[in-house]
């Protein structure tokens, strides 16, 4: 065997072993570069334009209202893609519990950019798709982690292997022939992976080392005798306030803000509030994740009662700066919106190059079967699973969407609700999948989708002030982008939808490419 | 604007870069490149790849902007491969407005 024949046999079985789940991650990882702005439009009730001086004013003297006495006050300000303020609150008797982050927790509430008191929906909004990315759902998130970094890891050899076995790299960087079956699926797979190779690379090994420290703990353990001690020296906690006992006013946030933005040179992305109301209490300022490519914490720590300068950021060593770099990197905080784009089309072409690799080998196969209607079990097994997850998934992740807008608003664990619509609509799918012809399962849930995008699209401009023209006309451009990105992908699948429906069959049926027009094989 | 100015330069070198190879040459002209100009064609198209850095690290800065260039490589390079792909050859191209005149006269 040769290395290039050693090469392709390890690429495709890698490949298909992680195929569908490598779909699912960089499905959801790819939209989750919109996590803001799908936050966004899950909360239509926040609307009005920040203004940072009302919410630092108004901010503290609705905590105090609801949260006296309280242990911990957090705010978190929206960065220039989302809106809202979130204020979180922890009780004195609450230990170390962190609260989850907008998911209907009733030690939290929603300001609106004024600074304004607003009931806003339950829902875990964008921050769904970015959990989904890389803790999976419904099973234990260690477990989850390890398998997508299993899933990373072998992402990694199909990658550099799929270089090795791709003969003409260079000779067929510009080429793709549409219409002729296998050759165009394998182009189309090489086209969406050697065209974006350098981000691909990119993401896959920055991806395994956001957890690098859970994957291979050894060096962790060796030079700090465990992970947990290595984290504590690394990435310390603030240390905890104790209570004094005696009342004192809090300083005026803004002031704090002022001179932490000053000391940075940034922009403040949430302040957190030790023992407020405390002669002790002390703030901390967070500085925007956004602000540069190194993904890492920088606070600056105030006395609250006399607005003293406690601690300004730690310096970062060489090693922390590296990693959060890289972690920077694989989550694009930083980007801009140009970036941001160029960012999200290369990780579509991502979940183009692992669809058609799984696609591919089906279309290499079919051919091949001795009784080409009556497949064995291992094939009919992935062409299975292709449809659903490859089809399934999408269609799954529109009813979340379409939960988030049909679920009343004050129903009980509500967020949970919006979740459990996207796993029951796969599960539907899937059954479809199972069930219904190959050609028409394709169909059916490709089409579906086209039609489930299209009408959220449609919804929005009925049920929020967010729809499509209306976002035009105010120049809100996330929302805008949205509502076109329901529209484009509406388009996208009822082309698939198509192109499904009039698929060539194994059988000899449907159209065929005439012998003279295909490319002599190699 | 920097950024478009980049794009474009990444665009034009990728051109250039494709039109050094004969199967795309012959798309293009309807027919192949002399060796001399293959290669002058593939340098100067190198040259141009190079180059859209700059105004690149212009726009974004040197650490945004090394990224960003990548993506606008692969952006640059995709658009040429749907032009390449849907756009009919030189010769088809020359056939049908043949055909065209043809049936005017």
């Amino acid at each position: 065997m040769s290395l290039r024949q050693s090469q392709s046999l390890l690429h495709t079985w890698s490949g298909l072993l992680v195929g569908w789940i490598l779909f699912g991650i960089f499905l959801a990882g790819t939209v989750s570069f919109w996590r803001d702005e799908i936050s966004r439009w899950a909360r239509p009730e926040l609307s009005a334009p920040f203004d940072r001086e009302a919410v630092l004013k108004a901010a503290p003297a609705e905590l105090a209202k609801r949260a006296p006495g309280a242990k911990g006050w957090s705010i978190d300000l929206p960065g220039d893609r989302n809106s809202g303020v979130l204020l979180r609150w922890q009780s004195q008797e609450d230990g170390g519990r962190r609260p989850r982050r907008g998911a209907g927790d009733e030690n939290s509430q929603w300001l609106d950019g004024a600074g304004n008191p607003v009931v806003v929906r339950e829902t875990a909004g964008g921050d769904f798709f970015y959990r989904l990315h890389f803790d999976l759902h419904y099973v234990p998130v260690l477990w989850a982690r390890w398998f997508v970094g299993f899933c990373a890891l072998l992402m990694l050899v199909a990658i550099v292997t799929g270089v090795i076995t791709h003969k003409k790299i260079f000779r067929d960087f510009f080429t793709f022939r549409p219409g002729r079956r296998q050759r165009s699926w394998l182009d189309g797979h090489n086209a969406a992976a050697v065209l974006t190779l350098p981000f691909h690379l990119m993401i896959t090994y920055t991806g395994l080392i956001t957890l690098m420290t859970l994957y291979m703990p050894w060096p962790a353990v060796a030079t700090y005798g465990s992970r947990q001690a290595m984290i504590a020296e690394q990435f310390p906690r603030p240390p905890e306030v104790e209570r004094s006992g005696k009342p004192e006013q809090l300083v005026p946030l803004a002031g704090l803000v002022d001179r932490a933005e000053a000391l940075w040179g940034g922009r403040a992305g949430g302040i957190l509030i030790a023992q407020p109301g405390d002669a002790a209490q002390q703030v901390m300022v967070r500085r925007r994740l956004a602000d540069r490519i190194v993904d890492g914490e920088q606070t600056i720590r105030f006395d609250g009662s006399t607005g003293a300068l406690l601690a300004g950021p730690r310096p970062e060593s060489a090693g922390v700066v590296a990693r959060g770099a890289m972690i920077g990197l694989h989550a694009g905080r930083f980007a801009d919106t140009g970036i941001r784009w160029l960012l999200f089309l290369s990780g579509l072409a991502g979940t183009g190059m692992a669809a058609s690799g799984l696609i591919l080998w089906t279309v290499k196969r079919r051919e091949k079967q001795p009784d080409p209607a009556r497949p064995p079990l291992g094939f009919r097994i992935v062409e299975r699973l292709n449809i659903a997850f490859l089809a399934g998934m999408p269609l799954a992740m529109t009813g979340f969407l379409w939960a988030n807008r049909l679920l009343p608003l004050g129903s009980s664990a509500r967020a949970d609700a919006e979740i459990g619509a996207m796993f029951q609509l796969w599960a539907v799918a899937i059954i479809v999948a199972i069930l219904a012809p190959t050609r028409l399962a394709w169909t059916m849930l490709l089409g579906a989708t086209a039609v489930s995008l299209a009408g959220l699209a449609i919804a929005d401009g009925l049920l929020t002030a967010n729809g499509l023209p209306a976002s035009i006309a105010r120049g809100d451009w996330g929302m805008a982008a949205m509502g076109a990105g329901f529209l484009a992908f509406a388009l996208l699948f009822a082309w698939l939808a198509r192109h499904a429906a009039h698929r060539s069959q194994p059988a000899g049926r449907g159209r065929r490419v005439p012998q003279s027009a295909a490319v002599p094989a190699e | 604007m920097m950024a478009l100015l980049s794009f474009l330069l990444a665009l034009a070198g990728f051109a250039l870069m494709g039109l050094s190879q004969t199967d795309h040459h012959r798309w293009a002209y309807a027919r192949a490149p002399a060796r001399a100009l293959a290669r002058r064609l593939r340098v100067a198209g190198a040259i141009f790849v190079l180059l859209s850095l700059l105004p690149a690290a212009a726009a974004w800065g040197w650490a945004f902007g090394s990224f960003g260039w990548f993506g606008l490589l692969s952006l640059a390079a995709a658009i040429l491969l749907i032009i390449r792909t849907y756009l009919p050859s030189r010769a088809a191209r020359d056939a049908a407005s043949t055909t065209k005149k043809q049936g005017k006269s």
